[in-house]
């Protein structure tokens, strides 16, 4: 039978999606839950200043810190212990009008239930580049020093998995307006910014999906698949999988869903996204891996001071802060508290971002582009609560160019770990999709 | 420029190439005909039948018609376009012909809290656009400003930048789009919202920023491909022109350097506390530029003396702008926005030679552009290029001869609705946030959500109506009595022909003309006449008999359902 007629036939299960905790299972599983291990690659474009956010707070590291972080320094008072050394800012757990000392929210609280690690030291070691563009095409591309690449790492991923559980759309969705780069060159890739969206509803012809009283009568929006059918070029092709994907996402209800746990997404374009995710998890729609992103960091400029328990400072840098971290808070929530389960326990976000930035600010309260950085990871199998890698330091002859944090764990070592423990891709199949990468040695950020 | 002023293919027949020419366009009018409206298609918002018989009159072969069309659009000012500035003019936009510096008193400092004032001057621009893809006789200029506009990309929509992007538009890259390119980078170095997006009006001594000079060397003018992260000063080779050929973090540091004190009068506290330091203009402070040595692609730059501090930038950007790495750089964003995606790297190399002997000269744009359109590589890639949505709107608006007169902010019917529809499909009107702009290859703008999103928007588009039952924007229904004005030839066959012919104009696949003539037609035979003319513009119910149902309306979806094809997709 094909997904179509399949999909028709549970109209039913599909309007019981709305319903907290009853999503509808893809009727491609015939009902058994695929169990099928999730990979959220959430991208923090513009170079997030790492030193920003996870921030030294005590002992010889924070000395340095003193000594060079100039008019970017956060005094300890303003910030959020997670260890005797290290604090978060303030915005990571709690809003502006919280005193530090305020019951730790989003991702501070994360950290404390040990599901949020931190990974020092993160970046490209073998490769320098301080363009947003380049370093991100690198990155996504998973070849640092190379953006001629025609796949994205996470296409190279896909066509080294083993067997997937039948998707319904597609094992990968990026979550934008255009192709992902970590996903150019896969052509089955769904990419969409806005799901509940995304339906062709303008024409009076396609007011009704059937009317008993009109005998014969379709909408025109049936006809979109057949007048893309036939031709073999990479705009056909892609327009067939558009015209499948708008057919088929019609049929979600996104609109409707009903977050679990009294997960509260914030309304933002991410918190969207991760809403729209977790219904296509909780449905066993067959994503496998799903691409994000959560721009702005690009703070050359009033980056800003954090002022905990004062609501009516501007913090532009804590603003994001906040942002994201209610966002991976409500996500987390909706899907570790579904009555189907804690379903975090198969899924893992990782957070990178470019770069990081120059360790002492410049004369317009900003950073200006850098090196090493933090990356963040996310997950019910994720080793958190903990530091892993290793702080590159910040006394001068540990910086780099005498100005940026160095690098001591290659990005692609993190993203290659969470592909083997997590989704089972074999240790012998990684130079397939990181070609560069000389040897695997994992961190121990997840748990096999 | 020999090509343009011999104008013949007896002028092209040494080379290869050329030989093309002869081949495929042995002067059949049907191939005329094609190839005119395969042109149009390219270096237009799209062919109309008037556009197509004003290509035809230029000349006796496709080669004269081709190289006289494009001589006429690139030597823009010369084209009357009043029809088009009379309905800029008649839609009433507040914001465009103000100065920087009342733009800056109206809606900077006069509307901090007033939600839409701030925001109508990138409105109104966004609007004007529109006006003039659809009804510029202009269009390779109009083309080439939306080129440019991605190239000098701010994100117009930025709560700082929104008030004035007006100046923008109108004195930086307007007046430009087909001019000198030092002129064009130094105008959009002095633009409020290029030293608000791109942080140099906060550049200064002892802290420079190197946003503005980071970007500047990566996108607007060297290009990444010479960049060469990490080395030293002295440690890049240096080219024909005396020039390192590639710049490192290094330059950047130093071009920041150079350009410290170009800022906007914007009240700083640094500044005097007087009202002709608030003004919103671009200004030149010495007290924060950064003194002491630079040394830029290999050169010093030659201590300022007399000429002030501010000399220092025009020395680098001079530079800059006769390096035959941003020839190169241009002329394949231009190879690739007109010829293809992979455009041949022969006519990337030919058009960098003009770009660079011709760097000072008024016309450079415009020169290297007419190397471009008349070289062989454009009949290789017509039609291979992926309409943007931008690009898809603007066409059916001009072929189905709409009236549009749009304002963002003025109600939801139907503007605003076509303004949100269009925003979903990703490539909104100056809101792309990166400073490299719009991509521009097709494998960015065919992903199933723009795709989508594209259709939402056109499946709504015929059926877009003035407020209070006012006229359609699109003339579906007055095009197709106009041109079957019996009644008798309203059949589905003969309506979705015509429609084809006018949308597209060529060849579509059989089956795909099946279907929209089976979705026409419903239960009436191909041929058989139906009815458009009872009760305008929906029809009427008829449950009993589908091919009588709502008629008006199903001919609009069906044009929709045309704008929706793969072959309308492609330019």
């Amino acid at each position: 039978m094909k997904r179509r007629s399949f999909l028709k036939s549970c109209c039913a299960a599909a309007a019981a999606g709305a319903l907290p905790g009853m999503a509808w299972v893809n009727p491609l599983l015939a009902g058994t839950g695929s169990n099928q291990d999730v990979l959220v690659y959430l991208y923090l474009r513009g170079g997030i200043d790492g030193l920003h956010l996870v921030v030294p707070y005590a002992g010889p590291e924070r000395v340095a810190y003193e000594s060079r972080r100039g008019n970017m320094l956060i005094p300890e008072a303003r910030l959020r212990p997670i260890s005797p050394q290290w604090a978060l800012h303030p915005r990571a757990g709690g809003g502006p009008g919280d005193p530090v000392s305020s019951t730790p929210r989003w991702l501070q609280r994360l950290w404390l239930e040990n599901r949020l690690a931190i990974i020092q030291g993160a970046g490209m070691p073998t490769h320098l580049s301080r363009s947003h563009f380049d370093a991100q095409a690198w990155m996504d591309l998973g070849t640092p020093g190379n953006k001629n690449t025609s796949q994205g790492w996470l296409t190279r991923y896909l066509q080294q998995a083993g067997p997937l559980p039948p998707a319904l759309l597609s094992h990968a969705f990026g979550f934008a307006s255009t192709q992902p780069l970590a996903l150019i060159g896969a052509n089955q890739a769904f990419t969409v910014s806005n799901a509940q969206e995304f339906r062709v509803d303008g024409f009076h012809w396609s007011w009704h999906e059937t009317n008993p009283d009109l005998n014969g009568h379709q909408g025109a929006h049936h006809r979109i698949q057949n007048l893309w059918q036939s031709g073999s070029s990479p705009l056909e092709q892609a327009g067939r999988l558009a015209a499948e994907a708008l057919a088929e996402m019609r049929n979600m209800n996104f609109a409707d869903y009903q977050a679990e746990g009294g997960a509260q997404y914030p309304s933002s374009a991410l918190g969207t996204q991760l809403r729209n995710l977790a219904q296509l998890i909780k449905s066993d729609a067959g994503v496998v891996v799903a691409t994000l992103d959560y721009g702005g960091w690009d703070t050359h400029e009033g980056q800003g001071i954090p002022n905990p328990g004062n609501p009516n400072h501007f913090d532009f840098y804590g603003n994001l802060v906040q942002g994201l971290a209610e966002a991976l808070d409500a996500f987390y929530t909706d899907l570790s508290q579904s009555l189907q389960g804690n379903l975090m326990n198969r899924v893992s976000v990782v957070m990178l971002s470019e770069f990081g930035r120059n360790v002492t600010g410049n004369q317009s309260n900003g950073t200006d582009h850098g090196y090493g950085n933090v990356m963040l990871a996310l997950g019910g199998r994720v080793n958190g609560g903990q530091f892993h890698g290793q702080f590159p330091g910040l006394d001068k002859g540990s910086l780099f160019e005498n100005q940026d944090l160095h690098t001591t764990v290659d990005y692609r070592q993190v993203l290659a770990e969470a592909l083997v423990r997590r989704l089972g891709l074999p240790i012998s199949a990684l130079e397939q999709v990181f070609p560069t990468l000389d040897s695997y040695s994992p961190l121990g950020v997840f748990q096999a | 420029m020999d090509q343009l002023a011999g104008g013949t293919s007896a002028v092209l027949s040494a080379g290869d190439g050329d030989q093309i020419f002869a081949d495929r366009f042995v002067d059949q009018s049907h191939d005329a005909q094609a190839f005119s409206r395969q042109v149009l298609e390219r270096f237009s918002y799209g062919a109309r039948p008037e556009d197509i018989s004003h290509f035809l009159s230029l000349g006796s072969t496709p080669f004269d018609r081709l190289s006289n069309w494009a001589a006429q659009q690139l030597d823009w000012q010369s084209i009357d376009d009043s029809a088009c500035q009379a309905r800029i003019d008649a839609a009433g936009y507040q914001t465009l012909g103000k100065s920087i510096t009342q733009l800056w008193a109206d809606h900077v400092r006069g509307s901090q809290t007033n939600w839409p004032d701030r925001y109508l001057p990138v409105a109104e621009t966004d609007a004007a656009r529109l006006i003039r893809a659809v009804y510029s006789r202009r269009q390779l200029y109009e083309m080439l400003v939306e080129f440019w506009h991605d190239h000098f990309n701010v994100a117009g929509w930025d709560f700082s930048i929104a008030p004035v992007f007006v100046q923008h538009d109108r004195d930086a890259i307007r007046p430009n789009a087909l001019g000198n390119f030092r002129e064009l980078l130094e105008a959009v170095a002095k633009s409020t919202a290029m030293l608000y997006y791109l942080d140099n009006r906060a550049n200064r001594a002892g802290g420079y920023n190197e946003n503005w000079a980071r970007e500047l060397m990566e996108l607007h003018t060297l290009g990444v491909d010479v960049y060469y992260p990490g080395a030293f000063h002295g440690a890049i080779p240096f080219g024909d022109d005396g020039l390192a050929i590639g710049y490192s973090d290094a330059d950047v540091y130093d071009v920041a350097r150079c350009f410290t004190g170009w800022t906007v009068r914007n009240g700083h506290w640094n500044f005097p506390n007087t009202p002709e330091y608030d003004t919103g203009e671009f200004f030149y402070f010495a007290n924060w530029h950064e003194g002491g040595q630079k040394y830029v692609l290999g050169q010093f730059v030659p201590m300022p003396g007399q000429a002030g501090g501010q000399n220092e930038a025009h020395v680098v950007m001079d530079r800059m702008c006769r390096h035959q790495a941003t020839a190169r750089h241009i002329c394949r964003k231009l190879c690739r926005r007109f010829i293809g995606d992979e455009p041949p790297e022969s006519l990337v190399e030919s058009a960098a030679a003009i770009w660079r002997d011709q760097w000072e000269a008024p016309d450079q744009i415009a020169q290297v552009m007419a190397h471009i359109i008349t070289s062989d590589a454009v009949l290789q890639g017509l039609g291979s290029k992926v309409r943007r949505p931008f690009e898809l709107m603007a066409a059916c608006l001009r072929k189905t001869s709409a009236e549009i007169q749009p304002h963002h902010f003025q109600g939801w019917q139907p503007y605003g609705e076509l303004y949100s529809r269009f925003q979903q499909t990703g490539h909104g009107g100056f809101r792309w946030p990166a400073p490299d702009g719009y991509p521009d290859t097709a494998a960015r703008w065919t992903s199933a959500s723009v795709l989508g999103q594209s259709w939402r928007l056109l499946s709504r588009l015929p059926e877009l109506r003035m407020p209070n039952d006012g006229p359609f924007l699109l003339r579906v229904h007055e095009l197709t009595l106009q041109a079957l004005p019996n009644p008798a030839d309203h059949s589905a066959a003969n309506l979705v022909n015509w429609w084809l012919d006018r949308l597209i104009g060529a060849d579509v696949l059989p089956q795909r003309r099946l279907e929209l003539i089976n979705f026409l037609r419903q239960n009436a035979s191909p041929d058989q006449p139906l009815n458009l003319t009872t009760n305008p513009p929906y029809g009427n119910w008829s449950a009993g008999n589908m091919s009588a149902h709502y008629t008006p309306v199903r001919l609009r979806a069906m044009v929709s359902m045309i704008m929706m094809l793969p072959e309308f997709h492609r330019r």
